[in-house]
């Protein structure tokens, strides 16, 4: 038994000049980024920078050139990424659209998707939602309930999704609906590109504990799209989502969304001795955190399907970013005010922690994928 | 001999529990020794897997540590070779008296390698005074005395704790893995209220705790191996070693509670890869140490550098594999 088939990771020639052109572009925005914008960042939208990003090339970086991409390898994307997340960049707005829609659309969509939604995404123009969640479909996400009915060349869709982060500021969302009435669980699902504009689209704001307005409950009142919304094929709504998933938690976000404060420890460890054993303890994780997410990108690179060692990385990642303000908060004695950069991304970071172990698939669900790895069950 | 014969080989003796003899006449112990001095000329990815299987395979030979001595001593060794991590003493006259604790190996050694005062010495075997069993490590470890024994220095310019450490990673995660495989195995086999325990998802999570960690310990391994060949390796061999204790006492706790009291006997194999782990741990520096050295590496270097360090020391390492 081996339990991580760990893959050796070749840079390629040019990543160090593209660390240095993401990085210059980096420097020129920082200086307006505060403490608190920093941590959690690629949940934070600013269009501006989005739109930078895009002129630079930064967007669709591995998506073909006849959408406007720009044909780089995997790698070369995941060294912008966890440049962008090292810098707290504010990456949110076009986050979910590069990562996973845009990718969807283009392994799935037809013209007509490809043509509309993947020039708009590269350019930093068109932002995306995830339509998987539901009042009563949540780790269970078998269980939905919204529909698509069709009517004509059109589908009509009814129904409810919830906890839709930024659905209020996309231009789009990628949805999972039942489009065979009767059907059951994994059986009769598809999804539908649905512009975040069309007639009958309400969107409501779901304040988090932390004052954050960042998701939302989204309805659907017979909200009418043409047919060729539908993305891929008609009742592989099931396969394409788990498809969906693996991309969507195989990146390096799920295990540097506390860098931030980590990074501020350090600094506090030249003056605090105590602080160095906690100092070393999370150098040892991230490290190895990296390594693995790696690994994970060289299998995406080969056009594998790293499902499993995806889960193992989010899972453990995302524990590693827990923990982190707790444990810092147990080794200092600093007062919670907003009066230094520490104690203002603390303060924040502990409210937002316990969601990290919840978006994009919780805990129990992806240790439940890793023992079904295993062989048990 | 392709990476893929070499460690088909090795795990196919070492599920046979050899001898000495068995493992010599495959020339594994010189398997860092090159070959125009007689030996394997195998790469550090190699005997990453070979350490690892020795791991995996709970190997009572103190083989990852000659394998290891070979690469230090650059020519064929002589027998089996124990490394002491723990070496306090004097040299006077030539003369070598003094401890060396915990030493995994010791009493079955025909030679020691230990470091004193930045000097690599090697001691023959049976120049020690007095042997010590260790109480965890029981046959297989020792603490051992010398008194005015003579010794060879040997020119080395690395750091015996930084290698050793990254040698100790490649053996827990191999036995991390072996552990796992028999607590999977037992889960899926045991039967308790009409079920596997397998079925139960109380025991499903902490088995995937348990890879977790266990998918850690090898993925830091690999990479603290990839980096020796830079040269300079003390970053990663604290990340890696590190990392692998955290996993110790985690993965140990999942393994012996899945197997309940079948797993506390000595007949039963968990104990030949949790005593291991336990006494890997402790061998070339505990968390307190490595986490020591990274914290006060880290705090000069300051948390705006600590990205690009790091980054700039994986991108050379890896320019070198291959």
């Amino acid at each position: 038994m081996q339990s991580f088939v760990s893959e050796t990771v070749r840079y390629p020639a040019e990543a160090d000049r593209l660390r240095a052109d993401i990085r210059a572009l980096i420097a020129r925005f920082s200086d307006q980024w505060t403490p608190r914008e920093r941590v959690n960042c690629w949940t934070n939208f600013n269009p501006e920078f989005s739109r930078a990003l895009g002129e630079a090339g930064f967007i669709g970086m591995i998506w073909p050139k006849q959408y406007g991409g720009h044909e780089r390898p995997v790698l070369e994307r995941y060294i912008v990424q966890e440049e962008l997340l090292a810098a707290g960049a504010p990456i949110g707005a076009h986050w979910i659209a590069d990562r996973q829609s845009g990718t969807l659309i283009l392994r799935y969509g037809n013209d007509e998707l490809r043509n509309h939604w993947l020039p708009r995404i590269v350019r930093g123009e068109a932002f995306a939602c995830i339509g998987l969640s539901e009042p009563n479909a949540g780790s269970d996400l078998a269980s939905v309930r919204t529909s698509a009915r069709r009517d004509g060349d059109d589908w009509v869709i009814n129904g409810q999704k919830i906890w839709t982060t930024g659905a209020h500021m996309a231009h789009f969302m990628i949805a999972l609906v039942r489009t065979e009435a009767g059907s059951e669980r994994q059986q009769g699902l598809s999804q539908f590109v649905i512009p975040m504009d069309a007639e009958g689209i309400t969107t409501r704001p779901i304040t988090d504990l932390s004052d954050g307005k960042d998701f939302n409950e989204v309805f659907f009142d017979n909200v009418r799209v043409p047919a060729h919304a539908l993305l891929g094929t008609e009742g592989n709504g099931w396969e394409q989502v788990t498809a969906e998933l693996a991309i969507e938690r195989s990146g390096p976000e799920r295990y540097l969304s506390s860098y931030p404060l980590y990074a501020a420890l350090i600094d506090e460890a030249r003056a605090i001795p105590g602080l160095k054993q906690l100092v070393g303890q999370l150098t040892a994780q991230l490290w190895t955190l990296r390594q693995m997410s790696l690994s994970v990108i060289v299998k995406l690179g080969r056009g594998e399907d790293p499902g499993l060692e995806a889960a193992m990385v989010k899972d453990l990642g995302n524990s590693f970013e827990q923990d982190i303000p707790a444990l810092v908060q147990g080794a200092m004695d600093t007062p919670l005010s907003n009066s230094r950069p520490l104690a203002e991304m603390l303060s924040y970071l502990l409210q937002l922690a316990p969601s990290f172990s919840l978006r994009g698939g919780t805990r129990e669900v992806l240790r439940g994928i890793i023992a079904r790895g295993l062989g048990l069950r | 001999m392709s990476d893929h014969l070499l460690l088909d080989m090795a795990d196919k003796l070492f599920a046979e529990a050899p001898d000495w003899s068995a493992v010599s006449d495959l020339g594994l112990p010189d398997l860092l020794v090159p070959e125009s001095a007689g030996g394997f000329g195998g790469t550090w990815q190699d005997a990453h897997g070979v350490m690892r299987l020795t791991g995996f395979h709970a190997l009572a030979l103190p083989l990852a540590e000659t394998i290891l001595a070979g690469a230090i001593l650059q020519r064929p060794t002589k027998g089996r070779i124990a490394l002491a991590d723990n070496c306090s003493g004097a040299i006077s006259g030539e003369k070598f008296s003094g401890r060396l604790e915990a030493v995994a190996g010791g009493h079955q050694a025909d030679q020691i390698l230990a470091q004193l005062n930045g000097k690599i010495i090697l001691l023959d075997g049976k120049d020690i005074t007095s042997s010590e069993k260790n109480i965890l490590l029981g046959e297989e470890g020792a603490s051992l005395e010398f008194t005015a024994a003579p010794f060879e220095e040997i020119a080395w310019n690395g750091d015996l704790m930084q290698i050793g450490a990254i040698m100790r990673t490649a053996q827990m995660a191999g036995a991390f893995d072996g552990a796992l495989q028999l607590s999977v195995g037992y889960a899926n086999d045991r039967e308790q209220f009409g079920r596997k325990l397998g079925k139960f998802q109380a025991v499903q999570q902490e088995l995937a705790v348990f890879a977790l960690e266990a998918a850690a310990a090898n993925c830091a391994s690999i990479a603290a191996f990839r980096s020796v060949a830079e040269g300079d390796y003390g970053f990663e061999a604290a990340n890696a070693k590190l990392r692998c204790n955290m996993a110790a006492a985690k993965a140990t706790r999942i393994a012996h509670q899945v197997h309940g009291a079948i797993g506390f006997t000595k007949e039963y194999d968990l104990q030949h890869f949790t005593r291991r782990i336990w006494g890997w741990r402790s061998s070339f520096g505990s968390e307190a140490h490595w986490a020591e050295y990274l914290g006060d590496l880290l705090a000069q270097m300051g948390g705006d550098n600590l990205w690009s360090y790091m980054i700039a020391r994986d991108q050379a390492a890896s320019s070198l594999t291959d």
